[in-house]
């Protein structure tokens, strides 16, 4: 029982990378139709941006204000996967709004090529970041079952995320004209709302979150170049059987996939537990094709 | 004052208009008539920028818009209430007019005078646009298109699908509205045409075929080129 609880808990950590990863891809996969596979890259780029300021802040920062490093690299992490979903946009991804097909193979090719640059700057091994020491506590709650302070800090920075995005959507105008965009996007120009800013806008911030998403990673072990690798699958899976358009399709099908994961493992065995998630999947996709929750929305076609 | 001049436009390759020339004044109600699929809406989409066009020119108040995008033309002082009123079904009322406010950054607030003209919109403010009834949808696309005060504003079928009494409502609207605007409305609905219109183009085939004052027009031609 325990141990089962623990596994719990730890999914629902899993869930929370997931659902960071998955907001952005809600928005970019769903309803402006790339299928964007270098999202997971975006991911890997938050972990090494991590990395990075814990290492520049260790050798400039006093011995004793280490542990807020961490706070830095969360919002470095978002600024620079940010910048870098910003730029990919502009370049690349504007020229393929509405070619789903085509978007997975041009972004899978920016999926290597950013593995490779990480690679060639970093090194094939892997690296570590490591935690600040206030998370290294575990809080005993019952028996063998611990919350580690890491894995439930995720859980608090998921939930905050998806504050700040709901925040961001709903009551600011900004986000009022990304929604009114992502419904209709003719009428949304006619309106005099600059359509291209907002997409652009959008996935800069789906990016991100992604890079947070990252960021959080490096709490659950050492990271490498193909890190994004092992959450890109997961992710994507996030987004269908939730569905798009909306926060809460996102958390629905993060937790579905995040706890389901472990807990099949738990009853069965690992590589069982995987496929026994995938039919749990299909056999929702099977109920509802456009996932639990979802709004109708038009593809961008130009 | 808006112009087009020998606009041309088309749908992947293939022509839809062959050089249209329209004008609409301020103080008008410029009214575009024609049979199913001669290109009206295609006019007024091109007036939007949301077809491409080969050739021509469109002028507000003297200079080109011809060249910019959409959201610029909006910028520019066109309201545009489409056909079938593309309210944006999952965002409130109340979202629906600030987005309509986007087009002019001088409107700061929800200019009170729309609640007077459309009572209902202010009952229903936090309710979802897809939850309105048509006619409720057609006020508040009209709203929407004119809170941003604009120099012209376009309507593409307005009365489609509304209940008689609305119509009537939309019919005193518009009229009051064009002492401050150029208004171009494309319109099937022949009796609504001759009771609002100062002004009307028949359109044949993606070209201007009949033109002028209204109450100059010869009617019985005019009901013989809309008539099947």
């Amino acid at each position: 029982m325990d141990l089962f609880l623990m596994q719990l808990f730890n999914g629902l950590s899993v869930s929370s990378i997931l659902l960071l990863a998955a907001l952005g891809l809600a928005i970019t996969f769903g309803l402006m139709g790339i299928i964007n596979m270098a999202h997971g890259e975006f991911i890997m780029i938050g972990a090494y941006t991590a990395y990075v300021v814990q290492n520049i802040w260790k050798a400039v920062m006093p011995e004793n204000i280490f542990d807020a490093y961490f706070f830095a690299a969360m919002l470095a992490a978002f600024i620079v996967t940010a910048a870098v979903g910003l730029i990919l946009e502009r370049l690349i991804i504007r020229h393929l709004y509405g070619r789903a097909i085509d978007s997975l193979l041009v972004t899978w090719g920016i999926s290597l090529a950013l593995q490779q640059t990480v690679r060639s700057i970093f090194g094939p091994t892997n690296v570590s970041v490591s935690a600040p020491a206030f998370l290294d506590k575990n809080i005993q709650v019952m028996g063998m079952f611990a919350m580690s302070g890491k894995r439930l800090f995720i859980l608090v920075m998921a939930a905050v995320s998806c504050l700040l995005i709901a925040v961001f959507m709903y009551k600011t105008k900004q986000g009022r004209n990304i929604r009114a965009a992502m419904q209709n996007r003719e009428m949304a120009a006619s309106l005099g709302v600059n359509t291209a800013k907002c997409d652009m806008l959008t996935f800069a911030i789906g990016s991100g979150f992604a890079g947070i998403a990252g960021c959080a990673i490096t709490f659950l072990g050492p990271i490498g170049p193909t890190i994004g690798q092992s959450y890109i699958v997961d992710a994507f899976m996030t987004v269908v059987v939730g569905g798009v358009g909306r926060i809460i399709g996102s958390i629905t099908g993060a937790a579905i996939i995040g706890v389901g994961g472990p807990t099949f493992e738990f009853f069965t065995s690992a590589s069982l537990g995987k496929v026994m998630i995938f039919i749990v999947v299909i056999i929702i996709l099977q109920f509802r094709p456009k996932g639990i929750f979802s709004i109708r929305s038009r593809a961008l076609d130009d | 004052m808006l112009e087009l001049e020998k606009v041309t436009a088309a749908y992947s390759g293939s022509k839809v208009l062959f050089g249209v020339d329209i004008t609409a004044n301020k103080g008008e109600i410029t009214c575009l008539v024609g049979r199913n699929g001669v290109g009206k809406s295609t006019t007024m989409k091109a007036i939007m920028g949301l077809v491409s066009t080969p050739s021509g020119d469109i002028k507000l108040d003297g200079k080109s818009i011809f060249t910019l995008p959409t959201y610029s033309r909006a910028k520019a002082g066109i309201g545009y209430v489409p056909q079938g009123r593309e309210i944006f079904p999952q965002l409130t009322v109340k979202e629906n007019i600030l987005l309509g406010m986007e087009a002019n950054p001088g409107v700061k607030e929800i200019p009170q005078e729309i609640f007077e003209t459309f009572p209902i919109l202010k009952e229903f403010l936090e309710r979802r646009g897809g939850d309105l009834s048509g006619g409720q949808q057609q006020q508040l696309a009209i709203a929407r298109a004119v809170v941003s005060k604009p120099k012209v504003l376009i309507l593409d079928e307005p009365t489609e699908g509304i209940q008689p009494s609305v119509i009537q409502e939309i019919g005193r609207v518009i009229t009051r509205l064009k002492k401050d605007m150029a208004i171009l409305m494309v319109e099937q609905y022949l009796e609504f045409v001759l009771e609002v219109s100062d002004r009307c183009y028949v359109m044949e085939k993606g070209r201007i075929s009949m033109s002028g004052r209204t109450d100059e027009l010869d009617k019985d031609r005019l009901q013989q080129l809309l008539s099947m």
